[in-house]
């Protein structure tokens, strides 16, 4: 595959990566923490970078995941402390570290989900990057989520959607009898935007027949029983 | 890449183009671009890093991609730690995505051999 380094100018053939004693990913110089990781850390600490000889992403990703005990009210506040990050990669390599070390969406328990953001935006709709956009949403009968989810992510990374910055971040959501896949835009009502994100959806994802995808605005969620398909200038369903 | 074999005499690929600007005036108004216009095409929206899954996929076995991050959380039943390698079979009893040693294992071939279950 012949992929430009937009740093570094030059066209990258194909990389054999260096012999890997230095295994670590790079951080960048101005990294301002002590490297290690909390708990809830959710203030972003430091910028990943990619390591000599890894293939760059066009953009740093962050991988976070939540879970929400059933008993308890899915209010923002416990939202936001149910939400962590996980780590964030800025090459190809790096990804594949962290996505290796991850149980498959699958095979979590309970009502979880994974988030696969870029860097600066939180998975929630308050983000400022957020506050315009919506999302796609696929449902998905239980079987299905591990393998779309690789999909997913791996068209993202790949920036295979081709809407200049718009795209946010995917999420897998594991629940009781379905599972849902979404993809989060920033503005939503550029329908050229929502429309080829659809499109390209279609032809990476390879759903099934009968699949339905569903665009919602991320304030429509907030409404109690609003009926997302009657939304009338967001999008179509298939 | 190219398997053509004719025989051609081969060139440097250009990597400069001398455009010479006597006038202030034919400056382009445009900073990214240069006089003559630009050498290397670009994509709607500028260049951009692009890579399909199968190159994405095919960068997961080399020893830089395996080996665990720095700072993985300890989150029991969703993240794993630093494990032997074991043999998984790609779909059925699988937990973790790593160690997937066999390349062409079903769940990274590029095309839709995925498709194995009735939908």
């Amino acid at each position: 595959m012949l992929a430009r380094d937009a740093n570094r100018d030059i066209w990258c053939l194909f990389f054999s990566p260096k012999d890997e004693e230095d295994q670590e990913e790079t951080d960048c110089h101005h990294d301002n923490s002590d490297g290690t990781n909390n708990n809830n850390n959710n203030n972003r600490r430091k910028t990943v970078c990619p390591g000599a000889g890894e293939h760059p992403l066009q953009y740093n990703y962050t991988f976070w995941y939540s879970r929400r005990t059933p008993s308890r009210p899915a209010s923002s506040q416990s939202y936001e402390q149910n939400i962590r990050q996980i780590g964030s990669v800025a090459s190809v390599e790096q990804f594949w570290r962290f996505y290796s070390h991850l149980v498959r969406p699958g095979d979590l328990s309970g009502h979880s989900d994974f988030h696969l953001f870029k860097e600066g935006i939180k998975p929630m709709w308050e983000d400022e990057s957020n506050r315009s956009g919506g999302k796609w949403i696929i449902r998905l009968r239980k079987g299905l989520a591990s393998r779309f989810w690789e999909n997913i992510i791996l068209a993202m990374l790949g920036e295979q959607f081709m809407v200049g910055e718009e795209i946010c971040g995917a999420v897998v959501s594991i629940r009781f009898q379905e599972d849902i896949l979404s993809i989060w835009n920033r503005t939503s009502n550029d329908q050229t935007t929502t429309s080829r994100i659809r499109d390209t959806l279609r032809r990476v994802l390879n759903l099934p027949t009968n699949s339905i995808m569903e665009y919602k605005t991320h304030t429509d969620s907030l409404r109690p029983a609003q009926v997302s398909h009657l939304d009338s200038d967001s999008g179509k369903s298939l | 890449m190219s398997t053509d074999c004719q025989k051609t005499t081969a060139k440097a690929i250009p990597s400069t183009r001398r455009v010479t600007i006597n006038d202030a005036a034919h400056m382009p108004h445009d900073y990214s671009t240069t006089p003559g216009g630009t050498l290397f095409s670009t994509t709607p929206g500028g260049t951009r890093i692009i890579y399909d899954r199968k190159f994405l996929l095919g960068c997961r076995s080399s020893p830089v991609a395996k080996t665990p991050p720095k700072g993985l959380p300890k989150i029991p039943g969703v993240t794993s730690p630093p494990s032997k390698d074991t043999d998984e079979k790609a779909h059925n009893g699988e937990l973790l995505n790593n160690n997937i040693t066999a390349p062409d294992s079903s769940s990274s071939t590029g095309d839709d051999s995925q498709f194995e279950m009735d939908i």
